[in-house]
């Protein structure tokens, strides 16, 4: 069977790529949803929605074949400032979409000896602290490992990536409600959601006791199903594989519990054939959003504008290149007095109608600087598929489009 | 008060059964694993009927992942990445089928059809070669790349 397979290996190999990166992008209309009459009467809408004239979505990339596995992309090229409308929040699912009743819900905790039930009420009504924090896939650009450059959106290379204001109860904060002392017992915390497959991911006690935290809100309304409804763990600046969604049971722990989604994906396979495990933090990283792939420059004054975030530190500054990277000039930044982990960078330019390639680096507090592609990869190899945070370059061309290229 | 001894035990043994959730996290080395046993062959058969269409016939990949095959050496360009080259620990191609089961049937796979299947994968990958598979001889079973990890903690 093995030398079937080594004789089949290229033709399985395309195959498999194929299949998955072939399926048709379904999006739908932006929802029209009935109005009441006493909403047609009065003019007014109990829900808003966007203006029929802004047809913007997310792209889905998905099988229905595999119903409810797939991941669905922000368009960030299409949006301003830092938050992210709830709607628009990227998705990556593993076993599709859970909306449960809210009255019934609860969450276990589970020690050894005993488990208490909390329910969802009795959350709410526990002190509700905010983070705006981002939440990155952790093979958000994937896509950039590839020896050639795709020819995509910026939103379908990049997209697995949102920001938004999230409320909940942290994890400190129950712990000591239940008498859950910080204590060396517990190693490591393991989170399961009630979903098909019953996610389950493991965290560092001390990590989760400090940072995590379950949120019910996004961006001030309930947590929508796609996002978790009704409880999602939060841990600020981690990969989207630690935020579980719809959790349902907090196992303390001595070690990990080693789950498939931290030994089989979501694990970095290095240069030497080893995989990099528990590689939670996403890295610092920025991308030019205008003009990228599809969008075209003009002659005269054009202004490039992207996003820029790090999992291990907050934004120092933003610089973009105009030559390669040969100099770098430095951004303006939103909100520059208000340290944070994500923000927007703006930068001035005339475009005098000649080739050139423009790219964006991070440079954090912590003094790490945002790596060029080739010296990324000559670190973490073409097989590590996730935490892609190297350089993207966008070329532009005489007639003013845009290319990729490495 | 013997007759309400019974009646209290009976009580007792009803609400123990009613609060009992099955764990669905196996451990690492298998020490959580349930009873049960299964054969290998009907795990082909449950493979062909529930697997196969998005697998592939036997695991060598379709729409989704491929479950056997691959180099053993983890380096080099095109690596893919299956069960018998990467996954780490045994135990844990249980926990995953049993968590994981897609919708092609309506109810999870009992303990012995998920014990038949993993015999199944691992046969494929040629690291079980026993017709029958249980708890003490999923355990034994040694993974190729279980020293294949780095963790950050």
């Amino acid at each position: 069977m093995k030398k079937f397979f080594k004789k089949n290996k290229r033709r399985f190999f395309l195959s498999s790529l194929l299949s998955f990166f072939l399926v048709p992008f379904f999006f739908k209309k932006i929802n029209s949803y009935e109005l009441s009459d006493f909403e047609k009467q009065t003019g007014f809408k109990n829900y808003g929605s966007p203006s029929k004239f802004e047809r913007i979505f997310r792209w889905i990339m998905s099988s229905p074949a595999l119903k409810g596995n797939g991941s669905s992309y922000s368009p960030l090229s299409k949006l301003e400032g830092t938050i992210f409308p709830n709607g628009l929040h990227f998705e990556r699912h593993h076993y599709g979409v859970f909306d449960s009743n809210p009255n019934n819900y609860f969450i276990e905790i589970i020690d050894k000896n005993e488990i208490i039930d909390i329910s969802l009420k009795e959350l709410k009504s526990m002190e509700i602290s905010s983070v705006k924090t981002f939440i990155e896939c952790g093979g958000n650009s994937m896509s950039m490992y590839n020896k050639v450059p795709v020819r995509n959106s910026v939103d379908l290379i990049h997209g697995l990536i949102s920001y938004s204001e999230w409320s909940g109860v942290t994890l400190k904060n129950l712990f000591s409600r239940y008498s859950y002392k910080k204590i060396d017992k517990y190693k490591w915390i393991e989170f399961e959601s009630f979903d098909k497959g019953n996610y389950n991911i493991s965290i560092p006690y001390d990590q989760a006791y400090e940072k995590a935290f379950l949120a019910l809100y996004q961006n001030g309304e309930a947590i929508r199903p796609e996002q978790g409804y009704p409880i999602r763990l939060i841990i600020p600046g981690w990969e989207g594989s630690t935020h579980v969604k719809w959790v349902s049971k907090i196992k303390l722990r001595d070690k990990p519990i080693y789950s498939r989604n931290e030994t089989s994906k979501y694990t970095d396979l290095m240069i030497n054939g080893k995989a990099r495990q528990f590689s939670f933090k996403m890295e610092t990283k920025s991308i030019i959003l205008k003009p990228s792939v599809g969008q075209g420059v003009k002659l005269g004054n054009n202004i490039i504008t992207g996003l820029a975030w790090s999992g291990t530190s907050t934004i120092k500054l933003v610089q973009v290149s105009l030559n390669s990277g040969l100099s770098w000039n430095e951004c303006k930044l939103n909100e520059q007095h208000i340290e944070s982990n994500f923000k927007r960078f703006l930068y001035e330019f005339d475009w005098n109608g000649e080739e050139i390639i423009i790219q964006s680096r991070c440079i954090d507090n912590d003094g790490y600087v945002q790596p060029s592609r080739k010296k990324f990869l000559s670190v973490m190899g073409y097989n590590a598929k996730y935490h892609f945070n190297a350089i993207t370059s966008w070329k532009i061309n005489k007639d003013g489009s845009v290319d990729h290229v490495y | 008060m013997f007759i309400r001894l019974c009646l209290y035990t009976l009580i007792f043994i009803s609400i123990c059964n009613l609060s009992y959730v099955e764990e669905l996290s196996i451990e690492m080395d298998g020490s959580n694993l349930p009873f049960g046993e299964g054969e290998v062959e009907n795990g082909k058969i449950i493979f062909i009927e529930n697997c196969s269409s998005c697998h592939g016939h036997s695991g060598e990949g379709l729409i989704a992942q491929e479950l056997m095959g691959g180099s053993d050496l983890l380096v080099g360009d095109n690596i893919a990445l299956t069960v018998g080259n990467y996954w780490p620990y045994a135990p844990k191609i249980f926990d995953y089928i049993r968590r994981a089961k897609r919708d092609s049937l309506s109810n999870r796979f009992d303990n012995n059809q998920v014990y038949s299947l993993t015999g199944y994968i691992l046969k494929l990958n040629g690291l079980y070669n026993e017709k029958k598979i249980n708890k003490t001889s999923l355990r034994k079973v040694k993974m190729p790349n279980s020293k294949g990890f780095i963790s950050n903690y």
